[in-house]
């Protein structure tokens, strides 16, 4: 399993997907950060909370979790790209057990969601605690909170790289693995948040089990100040462990289906 | 190690692709596998190297099926009809992907590499290599766990006459080292050479095994191995 984990590792870093994964976590991580650290909440249009406040200091960190489906992206054309390639073939060659190529595939992406959250949350501290310096703003949070919500958006930015990543041994083509990410984290989800009955699932679902992690209801909250329905989150322990259901549940359903057709 | 192909049966739709068929490839030998477009070679390399599985019948390597074997890339190279690496990676990255797949030392990546005629251009993107690089880079790949049976399917794809030569002396020193070779090809004057053993099949059926020499003195008169399979395939969906 070492060695297939390692040669999966191996073709993310080759085939240069590393590289857009790395801009990405920049790009959202310190440039995100520093944006909105430099408008500051208060701002916004509807306003939050300045970032003298605990709730402000939640919110632009929080937003952070509004780009999750770039990991998840990462992760399905990560595993798509040997569906894409036509280079399964030679995969399964080397091993032909196919649930262990999906199983080493999944565990890289774990590694490559880690490195990716790595990123994100050094860019993100050094964006928050850089510009407000400059700013000479005082944050609301001290650093324990500023970490533990981190602390919860890293544990969402892998777990939704796994879900993309199932997602992909799902669907093996890469354009609608791509179109499937984009569809339902963009859009079908928040749809879903405001259909009467259907939201009482919110919690249950990716957007919602990562609100729990981090702490952050952007959704959740302006639906409440809309239409008085109040959607209560999981712990974040219980967050996670949904967002893992998710993948682990796409990962199995590959196994027994699509990983079993014949390979052209 | 031996190829055994044992009444293997398979369907697509309603299309029969591979109709019982059997046949052998035996060690030290170069073993031409040939018929006409459609006639189920690929999709019974497919079986033998388990990437599609047979309806009836087995295809196995001393016994064992392919998903069976230990050290499946060690003990099997395969060419695939078209080559498939991602493009974006050198040719080098692509062989050193395939050695961690398959647990081959470092090492093996050069000398596979220069065995193939690949050094040159190891450095260059895949998708900046002609059709005859790409042959090459694919038989390096096959290469890379110095394997007993190398199952190769139209290796001569888009090699030019100094390529083809090349390819010649390189397969016969690889079954005179006592390793296993299925080929398909549709250069025919290039098996004839080359070859050994012939299977000839049409619609998925078996319809001429054996040394070439016997098959082709059953024709009756001197004959090319292109006079024996034409009229062996004559009418054979294409």
């Amino acid at each position: 399993m070492t060695r297939l984990v390692g040669a999966e590792l191996f073709r993310v870093r080759a085939s240069g997907l590393w590289l857009w994964s790395l801009l990405a976590a920049l790009v959202l991580g310190c440039g995100f950060t520093t944006l909105f650290t430099a408008i500051g909440p208060e701002n916004f249009d509807p306003p939050l909370p300045g970032l003298g406040t605990s709730e402000g200091v939640r919110a632009v960190l929080g937003l952070a979790t509004t780009t999750l489906f770039v990991p998840a992206l990462i992760g399905a054309i990560a595993v798509t790209g040997d569906y894409r390639h036509q280079t399964l073939g030679q995969t399964v060659l080397a091993e032909p057990r196919r649930g262990r190529v999906l199983a080493a595939k999944l565990v890289a992406l774990a590694v490559v969601g880690a490195g990716y959250a790595l990123v994100v949350v050094a860019g993100t501290v050094a964006a928050l605690y850089g510009t407000t310096a400059l700013t000479g703003t005082r944050l609301g949070a001290p650093p324990g909170e500023v970490f533990a919500i981190l602390l919860g958006t890293a544990a969402a930015i892998v777990a939704y790289t796994l879900i993309g990543g199932g997602i992909g041994a799902l669907v093996r083509h890469q354009l609608a693995a791509v179109g499937v990410v984009l569809g339902y984290f963009a859009v079908a989800e928040i749809v879903v948040l405001v259909i009467p009955g259907v939201n009482h699932a919110y919690p249950y679902l990716p957007g919602g089990a990562s609100a729990a992690l981090t702490g952050f209801g952007y959704l959740t909250d302006a639906v409440a100040a809309d239409t008085g329905a109040v959607t209560t989150l999981l712990s974040p322990w219980a967050g996670f462990t949904v967002l893992l259901g998710y993948a682990v549940a796409a990962a199995v359903l590959a196994t027994m289906s699509s990983l079993r057709r014949d390979i052209a | 190690m031996r190829i055994d192909v044992d009444r293997v049966g398979k369907r697509y739709g309603g299309v029969r692709a591979v109709d019982e068929l059997s046949f052998a490839a035996r060690p030290g030998a170069i073993t031409g596998f040939l018929g006409p477009n459609g006639s189920g070679k690929s999709t019974t390399m497919r079986i033998i190297l388990g990437l599609a599985s047979p309806d009836t019948g087995s295809a196995t390597l001393d016994g064992r099926r392919y998903a069976e074997l230990d050290h499946p890339t060690r003990d099997v190279g395969a060419v695939l009809d078209t080559m498939r690496a991602h493009p974006a990676m050198t040719c080098r990255d692509h062989l050193r992907l395939h050695a961690r797949l398959g647990g081959h030392a470092p090492h093996r990546v050069d000398e596979a590499a220069e065995q193939s005629g690949v050094t040159a251009f190891a450095q260059r993107r895949v998708r900046t290599l002609s059709t005859g690089m790409r042959q090459r880079l694919a038989l390096a790949t096959a290469l890379l766990g110095d394997p007993g049976v190398l199952v190769l399917d139209e290796p001569a794809n888009g090699l030019d006459p100094h390529g083809l030569a090349w390819l010649r002396d390189l397969l016969t020193r690889l079954a005179a080292e006592g390793r296993t070779l299925l080929v398909s090809s549709h250069v025919l004057a290039e098996l004839e050479v080359l070859a050994d053993d012939v299977v000839i099949i049409a619609d998925g059926r078996l319809v001429a095994e054996g040394p070439l020499r016997e098959v082709l003195a059953a024709a009756g008169e001197p004959r090319s191995l292109e006079q024996v399979f034409l009229s062996l395939t004559e009418g054979a969906a294409r």
